[in-house]
């Protein structure tokens, strides 16, 4: 198998530990079935920003519900920070999803009866945090994200990638262990999408665990590392080293004819 | 595809698709039919005209078909309105199909060929195969002459049909309308928006607040008088309008006034439900208030109802205390004796028994009352004003009460069948008049506070003479003035009760002197089949108003399980677990869902004084009985609501349950 072990492990620990992570899906009537994950091993180190690729319908979204316990695994393991996400239960599953995990989705996933900052609190709010608390917390963060001037807003008030970074500061307000985004720039214009990707940078830069799933080779040349998937599997990665992002991009690209091509599949 | 068949296709399967709103709406579509069918089948039948006392049953049963006509048209047209919007995704899909506005009409027309078919066939069959049953029931409950012949009636089913066909026929044009108005951008832009804020909110609350204050000041100082069906209307689309407007300003308000409290508002159990009420306020406070209106209604009408079946033997007892009573002119009537050997002897021949005989004179005084002041009657004062005084001699009195009373020349006894007249002296004329005392019981007449309308002055007078002078003195000479009457009961069959009455009614007739017999017996039947007629419609009524209820409230838990579905799936994602969307779920029902029933029984507290005085007028007296009526009512009602509000909900949890697969499925799809 093509993968390049640098396993260099100075002081770096590992966050996140996906072992072997198999998904049927059985369809409700009971007769097709459907291997979405065949087997998916991959960890990402703490303050790491990972993208996953993928073609559409290859499991990018299966594996992140997975990661994020929204999901089941069929077999196999998922563990942050030692800790077996089957073996939660389902009763502190939520609590857990609050306090460790914040979610970027490509459609927003933002509730039109809250206004911006609501939607912003409402994993706080979840949480039983005071008032008092959720300011203070916002404060810097919606500065950063440059949407301070929309709060009071609606969602169906603001454009896409303002959002989309709504739905960033509401991931990133519980101070996460590990931001989950999936095709966060999907639904957007090149425009946003770029503000968006640097936001990701300097986040990650301020030592923010991401891991990004996207089929957009842009998005995918901003993060320090790219998983490939593929039927299910975990086909091939490219770490960036000290490359800048347009040469990242080519690697990626490089990458994708390989796969596509198929040429370098098993020994 | 052929087009031909390609449209009806798309109407089943849009019906099908929609089958959670679509049948429920049939079913009561059909119940509709059915109820309708009954009453016209009932009035159309020629049997009833035939049946002995039968026209109070019918009267009453032409009021209720008219009644149905008023109620069931409107609720019809709304529930298709809601059907028809939840919709509108649907046709936006078809017209991006290309699927052209004329085409989506002939769709809209198949639907309603499709529904309207559905609904009277069941509704008529059922009707047909119970429509006997229920002419049985009708017969039963009003004590009329059980018959077995009752036929399908072809008037009957045209009406029905007529009636249907114009509903439906109305729910077409606005679907169509709606057609027409529909553009395909509305499946793009789905309406996210909120529902805005009414302009003046504090305004309408208070006009709100201020319509039900007029509407219950009506409700509750109303007096049974000519005026009171107007007052009633008045008085009930007062509370309408005010309850719409108090739901829609004051639940706003309220939700305001909570969201401003950061501490309440940002706390885990009401963050969500206060925003997501805020966010569709205006189709739950119409929702809201149409529940609380139709909880009021179902309410009251059960009240009525079962007053008037539980207080049917007062009513009869108030209106007939005697099974016979005989009026004569005393001054025309020479033949006493006769008449006393002839009662004995008819009733001999009759098979029944003379018990608790009375007999009275009784003077009649017209007068112009001014509190205890009688003048002698001006023929120019107010209806209201006017008042009959009754005389009876104390003699007579203490023979029929048992008792000695003893009274001066310018002392009597009162007795009023109505409230007391708390008076200690009356002037009648120019002469005064020391009440020795006001009676509680008679034996001639019964007493009930609050018997306004029928309301009748005794007065006991020491001896003939006083009678004598006060009758110069209003001249109240006319023969018929005074009478001598005999009252009594009678042991024995009912039907040999009535017949004797019939015959000392006929002895009496052509004797000189005869004012009038009174049968009791057949008074009380009577009294019994307008009962009867009532509780029929009552009890059709109520399963109306309760089903109109029960769907408004199932449709609003559907919509707001579609609209709350994506919400409840995005707050799982982010960290609520499924036993905190249950605690949310919860809250939003302790808050909102048992509003309308606490509004709905301040509603019928209101309308308590105004159903009693209705229920009076029928000569239902007992407050007491009412009030316990009441209370059973409210006691069933809350039952019937929780049980319907925990059925609704079910598929309320259960639309916001299949959020994650169907979410998901969507997405793919899009
Ligand atoms: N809930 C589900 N039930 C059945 N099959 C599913 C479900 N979700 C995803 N799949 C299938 O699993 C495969 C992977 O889907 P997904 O993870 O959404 O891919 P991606 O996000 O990479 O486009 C697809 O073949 C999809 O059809
Ligand atoms: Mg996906």
């Amino acid at each position: 198998m093509q993968y390049i072990e640098i396993k260099e492990r100075k002081n770096t620990m590992t966050l996140l530990e996906v072992n072997n992570v198999k998904k049927v899906y059985s369809t409700r009537l009971g007769g097709n079935k459907v291997q979405a994950l065949n087997g998916v091993t991959f960890s990402v180190e703490k303050g790491e920003y990972v993208a996953i690729m993928g073609e559409s319908g290859s499991g990018k979204t299966t594996l992140l519900n997975i990661l994020a316990s929204i999901d089941r695994a069929t077999s196999g393991q998922v563990l942050l920070e030692g800790r077996d996400l089957a073996a939660i239960r389902q009763s502190e599953l939520a609590a857990f999803r609050r306090d460790n995990l914040g979610f970027v989705f490509q459609d927003f996933n933002l509730l039109d009866n809250f206004t911006i900052q609501d939607n912003i609190f409402l994993p706080l709010v979840l949480a039983g945090r005071p008032p008092e608390e959720m300011k203070q917390r916002l404060e810097p963060l919606a500065r950063k994200l440059g949407i301070e001037d929309i709060l009071q807003k609606y969602p169906y008030e603001v454009s896409g990638g303002e959002k989309q970074r709504t739905a960033t500061a509401r991931a990133l307000i519980t101070n996460p262990k590990i931001v989950l985004a999936d095709e966060p720039t999907g639904s957007l214009d090149s425009k946003a999408s770029s503000r968006l990707l640097k936001l990701f940078a300097e986040i990650s830069k301020e030592g923010q665990t991401i891991l990004m799933v996207t089929h957009s080779i842009n998005a995918a040349s901003h993060a320090g590392r790219v998983l490939f998937i593929k039927d299910g599997c975990v086909f091939h990665q490219i770490y960036r080293g000290n490359a800048a992002n347009e040469e990242m991009y080519a690697m990626i690209t490089d990458a994708l004819t390989i796969i596509q091509t198929g040429g370098m599949k098993n020994e | 595809m052929n087009k031909l068949l390609l449209l009806p296709k798309l109407s089943i399967m849009g019906i099908r698709r929609n089958g959670a709103s679509y049948f429920p709406y049939i079913l009561a579509g059909s119940f509709s039919v059915f109820v309708f069918f009954v009453f016209s089948s009932i009035l159309a039948n020629d049997i009833m005209l035939t049946l002995p006392r039968s026209s109070y049953a019918l009267l009453l049963m032409r009021v209720g078909q008219v009644l149905l006509g008023l109620i069931l048209l409107p609720f019809i047209v709304y529930t298709n309105s809601f059907l028809i919007k939840r919709r509108k995704k649907e046709l936006g899909l078809y017209s991006i199909l290309g699927l052209d506005k004329k085409h989506m009409a002939v769709m809209m027309l198949w639907e309603s060929i499709i529904i309207f078919g559905a609904v009277m066939i069941l509704g008529i069959v059922f009707g047909l195969a119970f429509s006997k049953l229920m002419f049985l029931l009708l017969l039963n409950l009003s004590s009329l002459p059980v018959s077995a012949s009752f036929g399908f009636s072809s008037v009957a089913f045209y009406q029905t049909f007529l009636y249907f066909l114009a509903a439906y026929g109305i729910n077409l044009v606005m679907n169509i309308i709606r057609v027409f108005r529909t553009n395909p951008n509305d499946l793009l832009k789905s309406p996210k928006k909120g529902d805005r804020e009414p302009k003046h909110l504090w305004l309408t609350a208070l006009s709100g607040l201020a319509l039900l204050g007029v509407g219950y000041n009506i409700a509750i100082t109303s007096k049974l008088d000519s005026s009171i069906f107007l007052n009633f209307l008045l008085a009930v689309s007062l509370v309408i309008i005010g309850t719409h407007q108090f739901f829609k300003a004051g639940l706003l308000a309220f939700l305001k006034v909570l969201k401003r409290n950061r501490r309440i508002y940002y706390s885990k159990s009401n963050f969500v439900t206060i925003s997501g009420m805020l966010h569709r306020m205006k189709k739950s406070a119409s929702s809201l208030s149409n529940i609380c209106i139709f909880s009021t209604m179902t309410i009251i009408t059960l009240l009525c109802t079962l007053s008037v079946w539980l207080g049917s033997d007062g009513m009869q007892d108030f209106q007939f205390p005697y099974d016979a009573t005989v009026n004569l002119n005393a001054a025309g009537f020479r033949n006493r004796d006769g008449l006393n050997e002839k009662l004995l002897e008819l009733a001999d021949s009759a098979n029944v028994k003379i018990t608790d005989r009375i007999e009275y004179t009784l003077q009649k005084l017209r007068t112009t009352r001014k509190e205890n002041v009688f003048t002698v009657q001006d023929p120019e004062s107010h209806y209201y004003d006017r008042e009959t005084i009754r005389l009876i001699l104390l003699d007579e009195y203490n023979a029929m009460e048992n008792t000695n009373a003893t009274l001066g020349d310018n002392e009597i006894l009162i007795y009023s069948t109505g409230a007391d007249l708390g008076f200690d002296h009356v002037i009648l004329g120019t002469e005064t008049y020391y009440v020795r005392k006001e009676l509680d019981s008679a034996a001639f007449a019964r007493k009930a506070a609050n018997n306004t309308y029928g309301r009748e002055i005794y007065m006991v007078v020491s001896s003939i003479d006083v009678m004598d002078k006060l009758r110069t003195a209003f001249g109240s000479t006319a023969d018929n003035d005074r009478m001598l009457t005999i009252s009594f009961n009678l042991e024995g069959q009912e039907n040999d009760k009535d017949s004797y009455a019939k015959s000392v009614r006929a002895w009496c007739e052509p004797q000189p002197g005869y004012i009038s017999v009174i049968n009791g017996t057949g008074g009380r039947r009577d009294t019994r089949t307008m009962n009867g007629g009532l509780l029929f419609i009552g009890i059709f009524f109520s399963i109306i108003f309760a089903m109109c209820l029960i769907l408004i409230m199932y449709y609003k838990q559907i919509t707001e399980g579609y609209d709350d579905r994506n919400n409840f799936d995005i707050m799982q994602k982010v960290g609520m677990s499924d036993e905190e969307v249950r605690g949310t779920i919860r809250k939003q029902i302790l808050m909102v869902f048992y509003s309308p029933l606490v509004i709905a029984f301040l509603h019928t507290m209101a309308g308590f004084n105004m159903t009693a005085g209705m229920l009076n007028a029928l000569q239902l007296f007992d407050t007491g009985l009412i009030i316990r009526c009441g209370l059973i009512v409210a006691g069933l009602f809350t039952l019937l609501y929780g049980f319907s509000y925990s059925f609704t909900s079910r598929t309320y949890y259960r639309i916001v349950k299949q959020m994650r697969t169907d979410v998901t499925a969507e997405r793919r799809i899009a």
